[in-house]
């Protein structure tokens, strides 16, 4: 069905075009917000890789190939975006002063809070890789593709991605483990 | 290779947390859009080039008919020695000029001549049309504009010319399909018209046949001497001549940043342009016949200078700098610096985050002023290349100066 779409759109079909980018949309953009934390940088982005996707649809040689396609357009827009306007960002460190109390309730906002940090701290790149294999859930030589690297760089930039993420976490733990007791925010 | 499974697992149900759900409520305006976008035909792709067509037929001349045009020459070269003391004296089509007259098309429709010293505007094509988009030739004797009301793929448009005065206007095409950009010839003999899948070469005076470059141009420049032209596609920056021959790369970036065109240098020599990396925005300077390529240092830079364009005299840039130490999103400034780089000035207001939508600076023919349009009501300024707030441009007498989506050409004058 999405094979017959494609055909069709690229032959010029705009309706064709409008309901593969409307099946498409809800995941381009969650996956643009994932990586550039930020949602008007994220619609800028999604905007560019569908405004290209129909543009040079034409020229796609394996209509199959369609969705692999679509996600390396939405890479390359996100790096392009990421990289076009330096955002200054202001990032509170918490000290052990501001920590909040630990306990059993509130360990797992901790962990996301942690995360987030983590995650933010990465380059858009590594984000990407992050995003586009854990959340949109392809392959790694799919997520190779869609970055234009091979499949062995891919895997070790994920790697890398990975442990940073978790070496912040780590660091963070370590942190909270050091607190006096009975210290409240 | 992976850490664990655990940590795997933990940021997959993170992500999936974090994206939420719900579509996004922008898809109408990305339709909208690409309804008015066209779509890059299959073969155009420059691993694929396609012959080059011309339409232009070269026959044989007859001994006789050399002979003649020989004597006619003659003719003409003696009637030149006798006229030469009459004609206005032009100005070379490159290099510093005398500021002439900022022509614009205004929201009413018609094109108007305004005197930037006194602020007077003269309306010099009027009429029932929708007029726009006029652009001095460089010699600062002809006006090429567009007639007609564009549809959303930019068709419906006809490519006008007429002498600087607004006389003797006549039509030079049929209504435009998916039209791009025009730009006159150095000579200002022909125009050359871009629409994403050709360049099509056109003789002001219709003596000639037009000729057509099948290359999916973005944006061109003639090169001085009109024999090449340079142009940008989306996979970077090429030369090619004019007969169709001589096709060659001269940056292969699908990064330029399309912010801000690049810049062909007045002498033709080196083309400015911008691209991005991480966690910033540089201009590159790239010799168009040798390829050397140099990314000139700014002082004061705040890793975010970018999208330049020359002085006349080509020793000179005015390009876009981001606010330093701001918190997102950045303001930007024009600032003026020699294309080797070194010390800058700053000229003009700061401009807040969101006016750098529809923004476009040159400099002035002589080279002391700078003429930039940004903001959110696309206002139009005067700044002075040395430094300083800058004026914002009004019309003592005449249609307010807000040209919308046109913007003001300046007529170049001999000095």
């Amino acid at each position: 069905m999405q094979q017959e779409l494609v055909e069709q759109a690229r032959r010029g079909d705009h309706d064709a075009f409008a309901a593969l980018a409307g099946a498409a949309i809800f995941r381009l953009d969650a996956a643009a917000r994932l990586i550039l934390r930020d949602p008007d940088q994220a619609k800028d982005a999604v905007q560019e890789t569908l405004v290209r996707a129909w543009r040079d649809l034409p020229t796609l040689r394996s209509p199959d190939r369609f969705d692999a396609w679509l996600h390396r357009l939405l890479y390359r827009a996100c790096i392009d975006e990421a990289r076009r306007l330096r955002r200054h960002r202001f990032d509170v460190e918490l000290t052990p002063i501001d920590a909040p109390a630990i306990d059993d309730t509130t360990s797992s906002m901790v962990d996301r809070d942690q995360l987030e940090r983590g995650f933010s701290r990465l380059e858009p790149e590594a984000r990407a890789l992050i995003v586009l294999h854990h959340y949109l859930d392809l392959p790694l030589p799919e997520v190779a593709i869609a970055l234009g690297i091979p499949l062995g760089t891919a895997k070790s930039r994920l790697h890398r991605a990975l442990q940073a993420m978790r070496a912040a976490l780590d660091a963070d733990a370590r942190l909270r483990s050091e607190l006096p007791e009975g210290r409240l925010a | 290779m992976t850490l664990n499974d655990g940590f795997d697992r933990t940021v997959s149900v993170w992500l999936d947390e974090q994206a939420g759900r719900g579509a996004p409520g922008y898809l109408d305006e990305i339709l909208t859009r690409t309804t008015r976008t066209r779509q890059r035909p299959a073969w155009s792709s420059l691993e694929r080039w396609l012959p080059v067509q011309t339409t232009l037929r070269l026959a044989p001349v007859p001994r006789i008919a050399w002979l003649l045009v020989v004597l006619a020459v003659i003719v003409a070269l003696g009637v030149a020695v006798l006229a030469v003391g009459s004609r206005r004296n032009l100005p070379a089509p490159f290099g510093l000029a005398r500021n002439g007259a900022l022509v614009y098309g205004a929201a009413d429709g018609d094109i108007y001549a305004l005197d930037p010293v006194t602020g007077k505007s003269t309306a010099i094509i009027a009429g029932p049309t929708i007029d726009a988009s006029p652009t001095y030739s460089r010699d600062g004797s002809r006006l090429a504009f567009l007639r007609g009301r564009a549809t959303a793929d930019n068709s419906g448009q006809t490519l006008m010319v007429a002498n600087a005065d607004g006389s003797d206007v006549r039509a030079l095409t049929e209504p435009l399909v998916n039209f791009g950009w025009f730009k006159w010839s150095p000579d200002g003999s022909r125009l050359a018209l871009v629409d994403h899948e050709t360049v099509r070469i056109l003789d002001v005076d219709g003596t000639t046949a037009p000729t057509v470059l099948n290359i999916p141009a973005e944006r061109m420049w003639w090169r001085p001497d009109g024999r090449e032209v340079v142009f940008q596609d989306p996979r970077g920056l090429y030369a090619i001549r004019v007969d169709g021959t001589g096709l060659r790369t001269i940056v292969a970036n699908a990064n330029i940043t399309g912010a801000g065109a690049p810049a062909l240098s007045p002498d033709g020599t080196e083309i400015a342009y911008t691209t991005a990396f991480s966690g910033g925005v540089v201009i590159h300077i790239v010799n168009v016949d040798t390829r050397q390529d140099r990314t000139p240092l700014f002082d004061g830079t705040t890793g975010v200078d970018g999208w330049a364009n020359w002085s006349p005299d080509g020793t000179r840039l005015v390009f876009q700098r981001l606010i330093a130490n701001c918190a997102a999103p950045c303001s930007t400034q024009f600032v003026v610096g020699l294309a080797t780089g070194g010390s800058v000035v700053e000229t003009g207001p700061t401009m807040p985050p969101g006016s750098d939508n529809d923004i476009f600076y040159e400099f002035s023919p002589d080279g002391s002023k700078i003429i930039a349009r940004f903001g959110p009501d696309s206002s139009t300024w005067i700044l002075e290349a040395s430094g300083g707030p800058g004026e914002r441009l009004s019309a003592a007498d005449g249609p307010p100066t807000n040209t919308g989506n046109d913007f003001a050409s300046w007529q170049r004058l001999a000095r």
